[in-house]
């Protein structure tokens, strides 16, 4: 009996044992990444280029977060992972120079081998918790930050026209303490807005962006500057700006602001694909049909690339200029830095910067120069000791490209492995979230308006929307109105009044046909708006919003006249991309004064 | 009302006292008077129950190998006495010992017994796991295998508690009050709900505990069940002791005998005869209760030589009680207020 | 009565049966050994107590887990590895309060508690039997979800934790034994299961062990971290990568405290039990 039960216990005991021995586990994989870091890797027989110039054959070793060892061979302490590195050359990560890092910006960078941001204005609050979360290391997944939190800019100037209220700099009394205030909340360097004087933007005048630079100085801080045009540049440089963010593009450079650039030691981030767009032609190396970057490029990155900015006129002789002025500046010594400012119209976080190298070398630059120009230089002109080269004792912010970029910079886009801190990247492909995004429902019939509400066959609802987001005075009010057209019940009517205030003013009726607004739905089963409208015989706009189009809707517009009248509006012609739309809006504007429009009977099919 | 029961037992004890007055020094072990020692002892316990009173200043000792037969009817305070000898309940007032030890004391319960009304034990157990479960309580019991054979359950060791008869569900709750070797045993109401056979069963098995020397308090209002095991009975009621003695003195001295007959004997005259307690006729039957059935015999078919059907019953404890209980009425309605 | 007589019979710790100072410990672990046997015994047999116990966690696993909850993520975890964590905590609760409460509750209504108080069991050894058959039953449910959940749910953790999940959800259901003990020796024998249930099934919900907390309703989501079940289950959600809303600290405390509170009552109603037997 005694034994009986000792047996019975042991067999048990042993069951149980074996059973949680052998419930799944996390595959090694994932365990690899999280058990065994810090980890040894070790690049063999890899092209370098460690941020300066190029080594043919290298073994570089990885401890943890940070680069051991480099050398023509190196004896790798045992369970190192080791890389092979013939016919792949190694660089060092990426460095943007100049960016806005909005959303999920810093996660999107990384994933094309841009390991650090440098950030020219975003919300202070946003970077403050960003800089907090890379000091305790919890940034692995994203592109390190550095920012200069809220920019310097006048009273209405560049700078406050998106919609967020910052503080501004009406003289230079208040520049002392402006700066002081931006390095409390812990802004890494100082950027300044300036223009000329009787430009399109009030701008703060040269005293005052003197003070600024002079109290960023006395605080050890960096001031860098945004000019558009050569005589601000002058001026900026003469008052010691360390760095101009965009490199003008109205005037030729001529010898004495070369020679005042060089004698001051400024650098320039020439952003040369956003003067590009600037210039018409956004996405100028066809980034997103590159078969090297396409697969990591999202719908919406992709819309954004090929966009330039609604009424901005296009000039398409500023390339030229811009391309001159930053080969001159790079033969007179001055540091050039690629920066993208990414995400405007035409840019995208970290596909863009490949594109800057890319303009950089047909502006003139040395592929060699380039390199630099997205690594060391960067690093040293504000002060990222930590990075920007492969050398010994440096963070392993890595990026394995396969072939040699020295040669040809487009090799820069065909990425084999990305590290940050030592910790490999796991690249997301850019329709990754396509597969479960919910479709449009097969219903053609929108919206009746004849049960006595305001509502709509799926998604979201309908919503006023008018420019007061962006600082705009246009007004609208949605109603339902009896009768509707047709001898229907209802109909709804859209009144308001579009008012200056915002360059581009607007007002009308959004709706969402995701659950949540600006969840984006797949719309290709559909093609076109049927709809009918009367108004006040005013030109009016059906606005589409979807990813493939990046922030800036696209429209077709149609006259509502004294009767009821139908109207059909091709999504395909508005978009070629529907899988991701997020909203659709009947609007007024731009033209401005007092509207009334109504519209019934809406079918999307 | 005493005074009935202490005339009953005079030939008994010449000097009067009642059992279980006497102050013990030693709690338990007290010699009482031409006696075994006491063993358990209920001194002037009074128990209530809210403002129920279960029982009433009552004495109860139990002496060494005897077997007490605790007598009366339901709700008489026999249980609620058995748990305070188990140390399940504490008493309001009085002083309760178990082999001189406090009942509720390790040292007492190791060495007692007990079997109580209770619906079961767990019905997924087997006699074996129930018995070498509670023989495992104490220190010095006997071999299971032992145990099982007193309780007449050898061959049963692997059946089910759930899968055993009535009778031998009894016996395995048997098993349980003596596998622990005790020297006292307590048995409440051990029969009750058994079939004859079954009943006499587990009588046996009680006899062979007795004969062994064991100390038995068993409880019962079947009153044919004392008779059969106890060497004293003591007849309680409404909390109170209403009589004590030998199962004889207690058959003998309570009622008597009835006597039933068909005959022209008047009423009156037989209610004159000695001995004679009452008389009652019907039709031309005559029945009468006497003390001792074979003077008033004699006389009956002295007086009337054709008296026919003639029928004597020895009273059992059941008409005992009934008459005993009965002169107790005033008593007990005062107890119960 | 006297105040002699008094004193000597007044309850008096020094001969309560519990463990006696010079206890002979050998046999008291043979009592241990062969009462735990008897009540591991008594579970294995009686399929109607244990089945129910058994199934409903497993049950409701498969149910929203397998079949409905199956791709959906909440926070850091699959809804699968999440659900393991709390449906693991109600079984664990659900096994200790029927074992201690209506098991208690039930057998004392047949009068096997009051047969064993007579005899010399230390009562501690007899609930010290019940907590480890607590603790197996506890661990065969979790044995049953983790086989669910790891073989058909695609849940996958390191070792440590599934065995850490495992250790934390029997140990921290025995706050519930003693919860359960109160309500053995409070209720009837018929009134047991019901108020047991009528506890357990509503506390269930609220502490989130059937809907996500993220997902609770406002109400609940105030009320469930002062539920102890909520800490439970919380804690074993860390250990599986879930997001977490209360921190070791606050939950050890809690329960503790809770711990504390059922044992007091417990054994209030333990002696309340005792006084009122006739």
């Amino acid at each position: 009996m005694k034994t009986k039960e000792i047996v019975i216990a042991v067999l048990l005991a042993t069951g149980l044992v074996t059973f949680f021995l052998l419930l799944p586990r996390p595959a090694p994989v994932a365990q690899a990444a999280d058990d065994t870091f810090p980890t040894h890797l070790l690049f063999e027989g890899v092209r370098l280029f460690d941020g300066e110039r190029l080594h043919e054959s290298m073994d570089v070793l990885v401890e943890g977060e940070t680069i051991a060892a480099i050398a023509p061979h190196l004896a790798p302490p045992s369970g190192t992972k080791v890389v092979d590195g013939r016919g792949k050359t190694l660089l060092p990560g990426l460095i943007d120079a100049h960016t806005h890092t909005w959303g999920d910006a810093l996660e999107r960078a990384l994933h094309f081998g841009v390991t650090t941001e440098i950030d020219m204005f975003t919300d202070a609050a946003s970077a403050a918790e960003v800089r907090a979360q890379q000091k305790r290391g919890e940034a692995h997944g994203r592109a390190d930050l550095v920012s200069a939190g809220t920019l310097v800019t006048a009273p209405g100037g560049h700078g406050t026209e998106y919609g967020i209220a910052i503080p501004t700099l009406d003289d230079p009394a208040g520049a002392d303490a402006f700066v002081a205030d931006r390095l409390a909340e812990g802004s890494d360097f100082i950027k300044i807005v300036y223009g000329e004087a009787g430009g399109h933007w009030p701008t703060l005048d040269a005293a005052t962006l003197g003070a600024v630079i002079t109290a960023a100085h006395e605080r050890e801080a960096l001031a860098v500057v945004h000019v558009s045009n050569r005589e601000a540049a002058r001026t900026a440089l003469d008052l010691g700006a360390d760095g101009l963010v965009h490199i003008w593009s109205d005037r030729p450079p001529d010898d004495e602001i070369l020679a005042l650039a060089a004698k001051h030691g400024a650098f320039v981030i020439p952003t040369l694909s956003v003067i590009a767009m600037m210039a018409g032609q956004p996405n100028l190396t066809a980034l997103d049909e590159d078969p090297a970057l396409a697969a990591y490029i999202t719908p919406a990155e992709a819309g954004t690339l090929t966009q330039t900015i609604a009424g901005l006129p296009l000039r398409a002789e500023r390339l030229e200029v811009a391309r001159q002025a930053t080969v001159a500046l790079a033969e007179a010594g001055v540091p050039i830095l690629a920066g993208t400012d990414a995400p405007n119209p035409g840019t995208a976080h970290g596909a863009s910067l490949h594109g800057e190298l890319s303009l950089l070398v047909e502006a003139g630059l040395t592929p060699t120069a380039a390199l630099a120009a997205a690594t060391s230089v960067p690093a040293r002109a504000f002060g990222l000791d930590d990075r920007g080269r492969v050398a010994s004792g440096l963070r392993a912010d890595l990026v394995l490209v396969d072939g040699d970029p020295t040669q040809d910079i487009r090799r820069t886009r065909h990425i084999v492995g990305i590290w940050k801190a030592g910790r490999a990247v796991e690249r997301r492909r850019g329709d990754a979230d396509l597969a479960d995004r919910a479709s449009a429902p097969d219903v053609a019939v929108f919206a009746r308006f004849d049960d006595g509400e305001l509502d709509a066959a799926y998604g979201h609802g309908w919503q006023s929307t008018t420019d007061g987001m962006m600082g705009g005075q246009s007004t609208v009010t949605l109603e339902l109105v009896s009768p509707g057209a047709a001898g229907s019940v209802g109909a709804l009517s859209l009144r308001g009044s579009i008012r200056a205030g915002f360059p581009f003013p607007w007002a009308g009726g959004m709706i969402f046909p995701g659950a949540e607004p600006m969840t984006p739905v797949d719309f290709s089963s559909k093609q076109e708006v049927v709809f009918l409208a009367r108004g006040d015989g005013a030109s009016y706009r059906l606005m589409l919003f979807a990813e493939s189009l990046g922030q800036i809707p696209a429209s077709a517009s149609f006259t509502a006249g004294e009767v009821w009248a139908e109207h059909r509006i091709s999504l395909r012609d508005l978009a070629k991309d529907l899988r991701g739309v997020w909203g659709l809006a009947f609007a007024a504007g731009p033209s401005q004064g007092d509207f009334e429009l109504m519209i019934d009977q809406v079918s999307i099919q | 009302m005493l005074s009935v029961v202490d005339e009953a037992l005079t030939d008994e004890r010449q000097d009067g006292t009642r059992p279980g007055n006497e102050p013990s020094m030693i709690p338990g072990t007290s010699i009482l008077p031409g006696g075994a020692p006491s063993i358990a002892r209920l001194d002037g316990v009074t128990k209530y129950y809210g403002k129920v009173t279960a029982l009433d200043q009552i004495h109860l000792d139990i002496r060494a190998g005897e077997v007490v037969g605790l007598l009366g009817p339901n709700g008489a305070g026999k249980t609620t006495a058995i748990h305070l000898l188990l140390g399940l309940l504490r008493p309001t007032t009085g002083m309760t010992s178990t082999l001189g030890h406090e009942p509720w004391s390790m040292a007492a319960r190791t060495r007692t017994g007990a079997m109580l009304q209770i619906a079961k034990v767990p019905d997924t157990l087997t006699v074996r796991e129930h018995v070498e479960l509670t023989a495992s309580y104490y220190p010095a019991s006997p071999p299971v295998q032992e145990t099982l054979a007193h309780a007449g359950l050898t061959g049963l060791e692997t059946r089910l508690f759930g899968r055993l008869s009535g009778g031998q569900k009894q016996r395995l709750m048997f098993a349980l009050a003596i596998c622990g070797g005790p020297e006292l045993l307590f048995l409440d109401e051990p029969t009750v709900g058994l079939d004859v056979e079954a009943r006499r069963e587990l009588w046996q098995c009680i006899r062979r505990m007795a004969d062994a020397g064991r100390t038995v308090l068993l409880t019962t209002h079947h009153l044919e069940e004392a008779d059969a095991l106890a060497s004293r009975i003591v007849v309680i009621d409404h909390g109170r002791v209403v009589a004590e003695g030998t199962p004889e003195q207690i058959k003998r001295h309570a009622v008597g005998s009835h006597i039933r007959c068909t005959t022209r004997i008047e009423e009156a005259t037989a209610a004159g005869w000695p001995g004679v307690s009452s008389v009652e006729r019907s039709g031309a039957t005559l029945r009468l209760v006497a003390d001792q059935a074979e003077p008033v015999v004699r006389r009956l078919l002295d007086l009337d030589a054709e008296l026919a059907d003639l029928e004597v019953k020895s009273a059992g404890l059941e008409e005992a009680l009934v008459s005993l209980t009965h002169g107790n009425d005033n008593t007990s309605e005062e107890v119960i207020a | 009565m006297n105040a002699a007589t008094e004193s000597l019979n007044a309850p008096d710790s020094s001969s309560a049966p519990v463990f006696h100072r010079r206890a002979p410990r050998r046999r008291y672990l043979r009592i241990f050994g062969l009462e735990t046997r008897a009540e591991l015994m008594k579970m294995v047999r009686m399929p109607a107590f244990v089945v129910p116990a058994f199934a409903f966690p497993l049950m409701f696993y498969a149910l929203f887990g397998l079949a409905f909850g199956r791709g959906q993520e909440i926070g850091p975890v699959t809804m699968l590895g999440y659900l393991l964590a709390t449906y693991g905590a109600f079984g664990v609760i659900g096994a200790n309060l029927f074992s201690f409460g209506v098991g208690i509750a039930v057998e004392r209504g047949q009068g096997w508690m009051l047969l064993k108080r007579a005899m010399p069991l230390p009562p501690l050894i007899h609930f010290l039997a019940r907590m480890v058959v607590g603790m197996v039953f506890s661990l065969l449910i979790l044995v049953g979800l983790f086989a669910l959940g790891g073989f058909f749910g695609g849940v996958a953790l390191p070792l440590p934790a599934w065995v850490k999940l495992a250790a934390w959800l029997t140990v921290g259901g025995l706050p519930f034994a003693a919860f359960g003990l109160f309500f053995g020796y409070l209720c009837g024998p018929n009134s047991a299961p019901a108020v047991i249930n009528l506890l357990y099934l509503p506390l269930s919900f609220a502490s989130g062990l059937w809907m996500p907390y993220e997902v609770l309703p406002g109400f609940f989501k105030a009320l469930a971290p002062w539920l102890p079940a909520f800490h439970l289950a919380q804690q074993g959600l860390g250990i599986v990568g879930a997001e977490t809303h209360a921190s070791w600290t606050q939950s050890i405390v809690y329960l503790s405290a809770f711990t504390v509170v059922s044992l007091v009552a417990g054994i209030a109603a333990y002696r309340r039990d005792q006084e009122s037997w006739g």
